[in-house]
């Protein structure tokens, strides 16, 4: 089982549009997907139409009292399954502190269903936190949305300090564009310049649609309900681009 | 063999605890018919009621000819649909599924539209599926034995949210075995979603009170089975000339069975026809050069029933021995060409399974290179099964064995029974062996080591044709130490022959421009290996060969088949067997 994580500690650059549409995609074609909604906030949770609560809450989870197997719940979508947010994983800090190698702790908890899913995709808060620490030991890969704008460049930046610190060689860093808007001079300089100084950086950028911001209104990943619009489409290319990189 | 698969059958179970967890399906057998929306509107309680979805799809049941899967207790279905609408290319869904109809492993893979399945493991995609497989197919091809054209209705039962918690679904359509169709007893599922099975559990007990259908207890492709199975009892080549699957009966030709008293004559006209029957068989699937197996057991019928003939010339007709002695030998020898590049094939397919994917890809032009002089060789193996010499060879026999033929039983020799003219030579072969083995030495030639191969061949089809007369418990140890022998002999000759054709097909790439030096020092370092391996064998022959022919195992093959003082069997019919 691969586990990727949609991450950015800058809030609102498309990271849960980004799980939800990237599992969507997997799960068609053929994968075992698992999202795992850890934000609080509940928007991928939202988004497969699942109510954000889930027994025990944080404490359950966490500290394995709850089998994980017991949590998930299955979305409309066949192969894709979700275990839902809960309004207690806003102290999930606090919880995970109280645990023993907390850092390690989320790896341990998702091993028991590597033989169930083909691909775990964490849905992470925006934040740099114990949370974020635990999903950056748990993921082998961290997908980083990225809007073209310098504070967001100035974020992946700390990322990119933070997991060398830390020394977390083994962790891949896949930084893309997301929510580009061509016609702005500022979001072109930044996308042309951007691979120079990092060239990890994945080929596909997702464009700003407002098709993206109907998955609300819809209440479903992209393919389900606007398959055939540029932004599904760059999803899908993506998805083709990571799974390039990871394997 | 069979070991290393009821092996992969215990992973399987283990295994099963880790494959996708899909909740249980509850299905009925409507009686009468029932509209789905009808059902649906019945049974949904406070859900809503989406509107149906319609759709039809082609399955696909795959098999190994000889159906290994079923007799594993599995099936494989191969679903094929477009990527996109207009897309040029298919996306593939395999799923193994075991007998109850519970989900083992699946993959998926993209082809270009119109492209066949995948037949061979080695052609599907790394993972759990293939891993699976791999130990009970082996080298076997996968092919459809049935496709099914199903009709799908279903419809979403949905929460105020407009979440779905339950999915009902029917299921209809036809199967098709062998070009024989018929209709599939229609089937109304519950579905539930994981960590929503309360949703099902109340949509399925409302359907069992309301319209008072009990669940069936039988997953549908079980049924399917059962349709397929009395289907395939049609004879294919009344249909149409594809290779059809190998039946039960067809597995037991390869065992030749007779009676214990049955007279000699007899006895061996019978066992010869089944070989018959055997060669005649596998005859269409090495024409299409399905898989290497087809080639493999025409050829060991062909070398049993020479065994039969060289060994037991005195309970066979005179005029009979001659011609199809002959005509054995000659289709032993067109055979070979074609089955010594299987046998290349498939060790180059093991060896690049177990190197690294760079060195897997340095070997590939050797692949090529034997799948090109392999398809030559069938060429030529072709015409001489499509000859009027392999027709008239064929026909003779059947002459000869006929049920009508006459000199099966005209001597005593032929009338004695089979056990003991065969226990008789049997001995003759064991203490012949014995004696040719004790000869060999660590510096003896090679070719002493292969002619004793040769004989334990023999010894071993003659113990074969009788095996079923001799309690298993007083063979087996027996059997055992003979096949321990034989492996180590048949390492030491094969990797010999491996190794010198490796030489020979490197000179032969080299000479063609065919290879590239990466290639030719990787076939250079693969033979070494190989010379390794065989000098090990050479080495554990006086180990395997001692327990083989010490006195206890003398004593205990004398018991076991020297013939016993019996009075002479009464004069019996020739049809007698």
């Amino acid at each position: 089982m691969k586990i990727l994580a949609s991450y950015n500690i800058k809030g609102g650059v498309g990271k849960t549009a980004t799980a939800v549409n990237l599992a969507h995609v997997a799960a068609a074609q053929g994968a075992r997907v698992l999202v795992v909604d850890l934000d609080p906030q509940g928007a991928a949770s939202f988004y497969f139409r699942v109510k954000p609560k889930i027994k025990g809450g944080g404490k359950g989870l966490v500290t394995g009292k709850h089998d994980l197997e017991d949590l998930i719940k299955g979305t409309d979508h066949d192969r894709l399954d979700l275990i839902p947010a809960d309004f207690s994983f806003r102290n999930l800090d606090l919880l995970l502190d109280a645990e023993k190698k907390s850092e390690k702790r989320l790896r341990k908890l998702l091993r028991p269903l590597s033989g169930t899913y083909d691909i775990c995709m964490l849905d992470c808060p925006p934040s740099v936190s114990l949370v974020s620490e635990a999903v950056f030991h748990a993921a082998d890969a961290l997908l980083v949305p990225l809007i073209p704008t310098t504070l967001s460049i100035r974020t992946y930046e700390q990322l990119v300090a933070f997991r060398k610190d830390e020394k977390l060689k083994d962790l891949k860093l896949l930084p893309f564009f997301s929510m580009v808007d061509r016609r702005k001079a500022m979001h072109r300089e930044i996308v042309e310049g951007f691979p120079d100084r990092h060239p990890e950086v994945l080929s596909t950028q997702i464009p700003y649609a407002s098709v993206v911001e109907r998955m609300g209104v819809e209440r479903a990943p992209l393919g389900a309900f606007a398959p055939r619009t540029a932004a599904a489409a760059a999803y899908e290319t993506l998805w083709a681009d990571v799974r390039k990189r990871v394997g | 063999m069979t070991g290393q698969r009821n092996a992969a059958l215990n992973g399987l179970n283990a295994r099963s605890i880790q494959t996708y967890l899909a909740a249980a399906t509850i299905e009925f057998a409507p009686s009468p018919p029932v509209d789905l929306a009808q059902i649906a509107e019945q049974a949904r309680g406070a859900l809503q009621v989406a509107p149906a979805i319609r759709s039809s799809r082609l399955v696909t049941l795959m098999d190994t000819p000889d159906q290994r899967l079923d007799r594993a207790g599995l099936r494989l279905e191969a679903e094929s649909f477009p990527r996109a609408k207009r897309s040029k290319t298919s996306v593939i869904n395999l799923k193994l599924r075991d007998l109850t109809g519970q989900d083992r492993a699946e993959t998926s893979l993209e082809r270009p539209s119109a492209s066949p399945l995948p037949r061979f493991c080695d052609d599907l995609p790394e993972g759990p599926l293939q891993d699976l497989l791999r130990p009970i197919v082996e080298m076997r091809a996968l092919l459809t034995w049935a496709t099914l054209r199903l009709k799908d209705s279903q419809i979403a039962l949905r929460d105020r949210n407009g979440k779905i918690r339950v999915r009902l679904s029917q299921v209809s359509g036809e199967i098709e075995v062998n070009g024989v169709r018929s209709q599939i007893p229609a089937r109304v599922r519950v579905d539930p979603l994981k960590g929503y099975g309360a949703n099902a559990d109340a949509v399925a007990g409302r359907i069992r009170r309301d319209f008072g259908w009990a669940a069936c207890e039988e997953d549908l492709m079980v049924g399917l089975r059962r349709i397929g199975m009395a289907v395939e009892a049609v004879p294919l080549m009344q249909v149409n000339r594809k290779p059809r699957l190998i039946t039960d009966a067809d597995m037991e030709d390869t065992e030749p069975k007779v009676a214990l008293e049955t007279p000699a004559g007899p006895a061996m006209r019978h066992i010869l026809g089944q070989l018959l029957d055997t060669i005649e068989s596998r005859r269409d699937g090495v024409i299409a050069d399905i898989d290497s197996e087809f080639l493999h057991e025409f050829r060991v019928a062909i070398r049993r029933s020479r065994t039969a003939l060289q060994q037991l010339g005195d309970v066979l007709p005179a005029q009979a021995q001659a011609r199809m002695r002959e005509d054995y030998r000659w289709l032993g020898a067109v055979t070979g060409p074609t089955r010594d590049l299987d046998v290349h094939i498939l060790a180059l397919q093991a060896q690049i399974r177990s190197v690294s994917p760079e060195q897997a890809r340095i070997l590939e032009p050797l692949g090529t290179h034997l799948k090109d002089s392999k398809a030559r060789a069938h060429r030529t193996l072709l015409k001489d099964l499509n000859s009027t010499r392999y027709n008239a060879f064929i026909t003779c026999c059947r002459t000869f064995l006929a049920a009508d033929a006459q000199g099966w039983s005209d001597t005593d020799i032929k009338r004695h029974p089979i056990s003991s003219v065969v226990g008789k030579q049997i001995e003759r072969v064991y203490r012949k062996a014995v004696r040719q083995g004790a000869r060999i030495g660590p510096d003896t030639e090679a070719e002493a080591l292969h002619d004793l191969r040769k004989k334990l061949k023999k010894l071993r089809y003659l113990i074969e044709f009788i095996r079923y007369l001799v309690p298993k418990d007083r063979i087996r140890p027996f059997l055992k130490k003979l096949k321990t022998l034989q492996q180590v002999l048949g390492d030491v000759q094969d990797l010999e022959i491996q190794t010198e054709a490796l030489h020979r097909f490197g000179h032969e790439m080299a000479q063609a421009g065919k290879a590239n030096p990466d290639t030719l020092m990787a076939i250079g370092a693969w033979a070494e290996d190989l010379n390794r391996k065989r000098a090990a064998a050479r080495v554990r022959f006086a180990e395997v060969f001692e327990p083989f022919a010490d006195r206890e195992t003398a004593r205990a093959f004398r018991a076991t088949f020297s013939p016993k003082p019996r009075p002479q069997a009464p004069h019996v019919g020739e049809t007698a067997v």
